[in-house]
């Protein structure tokens, strides 16, 4: 009892204290300097990688702020400690005067801002400003002299294309707005930040197209991202789940992501919003549809014909891998008269060989397949190739020899898996998809197959994103926007009329 | 009352259409109480001009007031009475749920899957059915258009590969036997003629042509029936006396080139088609139920309707004596008429006097 009064009365004061922490930051800069370091000293409790340097300038004490590591040492001597520690002017000004002087005469940087608030000061120097404070003076300014290091621009690995840029997005959020920037040179696209995480504050932006993106939806996603009650957000995938309709229990998600600032750029002329999170080289795309997972960069950059093709490969391989085990298990053990004789020979063989079950058999082996790719994506490349091999020939080959398992659903499996690669953004839904197509299978045959199929297809059709069907133009139908689901037409009839997500049927 | 509007036209022929050709793919002869499928050709056309006549209240009813569906429309014109009609809809609503899958299940026990669990697989399609309906219909729609797709492809690809099979000498004479099998045939037909109480209930969802998808629904099905009564007649023959599920014995013979088997795209459909069938009929019953009992109380209502249908569907095939009488196409055609074409002309009727 005397414990739990304790904690509660220590988890009272915690909250009152990070209540006054929080009340105190919002409150204006003081005319004192010395109060001002200090505050500043107690607030990062003396962190490590805050550096205040004393100054005086124009006769006048001042001080400058920056953290560790977020400058440019360079940038910050060339344009900002020899301008102002040599600076010569009237010494009679007032602080705030010479303070004005400083910003209007001396400093070369362009990015340049007045500060009132400790709120505002703490975000600042922690984004890599410095921040000039003059004793006697309620004001202070920050100076952009940013410069860090980040990874540089290279092509993303998950998302390889053939044709098309080489450039993928990195940590930093200012370098990505550049690399969309250089492709939509419109004084209508617009960057609008803001910040998530009550701890964390990672800057996230918004990018649009004015114009172009519905106010509907934009408004939409502001009300949803304001919603947003996390502590950390430490990548963009975090804000996921916030972007999806309330309740949205679709296997599928509504919020789309892409490595790829020419994806990304495309998404965005068509008037959707992209999202940059800060330290993630992913940004978040809505409203996202259905069909948009089977459409890559490449095959705008491919001949029409063959980019139709590639297409439809990628419908049949999202079939494959999501239904072709549990219907493999479905037709062998409740009916085989489906297959033609040779073949349902070879599997009755094969079946009567192992030990396990059919569905037994084959959720072990995808389980085992799971287990590999886990596996191989967590080692260092040099492993994940002799997992790889591991996993192929040890386990594989010599279970199918011992009679373990038969070659047959070893080969649907290995099938599946393969055609699950073909959409790698949709890998997720369908692994969980593919475990459950298994069990219905073997409990209720291709009744239970196809019923869950409909099933599926009826969860996809419900789902709506930001009032956008998700399954757009497919149902609701619309016929002119076929060019760019059933195939894919040529630049001339795509460039006739842009299609914006809003103006999609629903 | 708001216009609802959040289906399409479209979306209602597919919702019609689907629910229709769910309904045919059980056709059998011994239910129709009849021995020459090719005399049912005539009786389809009969039964067009019967569903054209029935639609005609149901219609009348949408134009007064386009936001009301005949649940409204019963409770809102008659007090008592209305709350009759209600349970009537119910009432005809579940045993459209029952039919269909109390048909499934006979298909599937004695014709395809002997040692499948019913029971799981009955409720497992009940359950699917009660997500989608929770879902609502737009929901159903969309997924109806996609479904519907795949469905007349397949159908248009069985019929491909039935046609080399197809022999003129299988083609008796029309009305060689008399007018017995074409009358019993109409009555069968007309009975089945399900889609109108149900789109008594779905019509005020819908935007667009809500006339000309309902005529475009009623007279694609029995094209469509006419053109498979065709190629099945030609290609059985006689076989087709002793076949429960013909379409489905057309199906299991059909084959071109590599493409045999047909009966496994026949599984395909039925289900799926299933699935949405019931769904539809159940949104129905829940929309009613809504009606009688407010929205709090009827969900609690739906779970009993969705075991009673459960429970029924199960029974049905195993009780001959339930079955004479569910089976019965006169009660069926009774039924149907009641609800398709007698309530909606009383309402209509009332509405009337009341102008008046």
């Amino acid at each position: 009892m005397r414990n739990f009064l304790n904690k509660l009365m220590h988890r009272c004061k915690s909250a009152q204290n990070e209540a006054q922490y929080e009340k105190e930051k919002k409150q204006p800069l003081s005319n004192s300097l010395e109060k001002n370091l200090e505050y500043f000293k107690k607030s990062f409790d003396e962190s490590a990688d805050l550096t205040i340097k004393p100054v005086k300038i124009l006769n006048t004490n001042a001080a400058i702020i920056t953290m560790e590591g977020m400058i440019n040492k360079e940038t910050f001597a060339t344009s900002v400690m020899n301008p102002i520690v040599y600076a010569f002017g009237e010494e009679a000004l007032s602080s705030e005067e010479k303070l004005e002087y400083i910003k209007s005469n001396i400093l070369t940087i362009s990015e340049q801002i007045d500060v009132l608030t400790f709120e505002d000061a703490f975000k600042l120097v922690m984004s890599g400003f410095a921040l000039l404070l003059f004793d006697e003076c309620e004001k202070a300014l920050a100076i952009g002299v940013q410069g860090f290091n980040f990874r540089s621009i290279a092509e993303p690995e998950t998302e390889v294309m053939q044709k098309g840029s080489k450039e993928g997005f990195v940590e930093a959020i200012r370098i990505n707005l550049t690399l969309i920037r250089r492709r939509i040179k419109n004084p209508k696209l617009k960057f609008e930040f803001s910040t998530v995480g009550e701890t964390s504050k990672t800057d996230i932006c918004l990018c649009y197209i004015n114009g172009a993106v519905s106010s509907k939806i934009l408004a939409e996603l502001k009300r949803r991202l304001s919603k947003i009650d996390l502590k950390n957000v430490l990548a963009a995938e975090y804000l996921m789940p916030y972007l999806e309709e309330e309740g949205d229990l679709s296997f599928f998600s509504g919020v789309g992501y892409s490595e790829r600032p020419d994806t990304v750029c495309g998404k965005i002329s068509e008037g959707r919003i992209a999202i940059l999170v800060d330290g993630t080289p992913t940004a978040l795309i809505v409203p996202y549809l259905f069909v948009e997972y089977f459409q890559t960069i490449d095959d705008y950059a491919e001949r029409p014909y063959f980019a139709t093709l590639t297409r439809w490969l990628k419908y049949l391989s999202f079939l494959i891998s999501t239904l072709l085990p549990g219907l493999y298990v479905a037709l062998a053990v409740f009916n085989p008269e489906v297959f033609p004789d040779r073949l349902i020979s070879k599997i009755a063989y094969a079946i009567a060989g192992t030990p396990f079950p059919l569905m037994l058999e084959t959720l072990i082996i995808h389980f085992v397949y799971e287990i590999m790719r886990e596996a191989g994506l967590r080692l260092p490349r040099p492993l994940g190739h002799a997992v790889s091999i591991v996993g192929g020939l040890v386990i594989g080959e010599t279970a199918v020899n011992a009679g373990l398992i038969g070659a047959p659903t070893l080969m649907v499996v290995a099938l599946t898996a393969i055609s699950s690669y073909v959409i790698p953004n949709l890998y997720e839904p369908t692994a969980i998809l593919r475990l459950i197509f298994i069990l219905v299978g073997g409990i209720l045959g291709i009744w239970g197959v196809m019923l869950l199929f409909s099933v599926l297809i009826v969860n996809i059709c419900a789902k709506s994103n930001f009032g956008i069907p998700f399954v757009a133009p497919i149902a609701p139908f619309n016929l002119y926007s076929m060019r760019d689901v059933i195939m894919r037409a040529g630049w001339k009839m795509l460039s006739q009329k842009t299609e914006n997500v809003q103006n999609m049927p629903h | 009352m708001e216009r609802k509007d959040i289906i399409t036209a479209p979306q209602l022929f597919s919702l019609l259409f689907l629910v229709n050709i769910i309904i045919g793919i059980t056709y059998n002869l011994p239910m129709a109480q009849s021995s020459n499928m090719w005399d049912h050709a005539i009786s389809a056309a009969i039964a067009l001009l019967i569903n054209v006549v029935y639609l005609l209240p149901v219609y009348k009813l949408y134009k007064i007031n386009p936001t009301m569906s005949i649940a409204d429309n019963c409770a809102v014109n008659f007090k008592k009475l209305g709350t009759v009609f209600l349970i009537i809809y119910g009432v005809y609503y579940l045993f459209a749920c029952c039919y269909t899958l109390s048909l499934f299940n006979i298909f599937v026990r004695d014709v395809v899957n002997p040692d499948i669990s019913l029971f799981m697989l009955t409720l497992c399609v009940i359950l699917a059915a009660s997500y989608a309906t929770c879902k609502g219909i737009e929901g159903i729609a969309r997924a109806c258009t996609i479904i519907l797709f795949i469905i007349c492809a397949s159908i248009a690809f069985i019929v491909f590969t039935l046609i080399p099979q197809i022999d003129v000498m299988n083609f008796p004479p029309l009305l060689f036997e008399g007018l017995t099998d074409t009358v019993n045939g109409t009555v069968y037909l007309a009975s089945l003629s399900f889609y109108i109480p149900l789109a008594a209930i779905i019509m005020p969802f819908a935007k667009g042509n809500i006339k000309k998808t309902l005529i475009a629904s009623t007279v694609s099905i029995y094209a469509l029936f006419v053109l498979v009564i065709a190629v099945v007649t030609g290609a059985l023959g006689d076989y087709l006396k002793t076949q429960n599920f013909p379409i489905y014995t057309a199906t299991s013979v059909a084959g071109i080139g590599v493409f045999k088997r047909m009966d496994a795209i026949y599984l395909g459909i039925f289900t799926s088609g299933l699935f949405i069938t019931v769904s539809l009929f159940l949104f129905a019953f829940f929309s009613v139920m809504k009606r009688l009992f407010g929205e709090g109380k009827s969900k609690i209502i739906i779970f009993l309707g969705d075991a009673l249908v459960l429970i029924l569907s199960l029974i049905l095939p195993m009780f001959k004596e339930v079955s004479y009488f569910f089976y019965d196409i006169k009660f069926i055609f009774m039924f149907t008429m009641a609800t398709a074409f007698v309530i909606p002309l009383v309402i209509l009727i009332k509405h009337k006097m009341q102008i008046k």
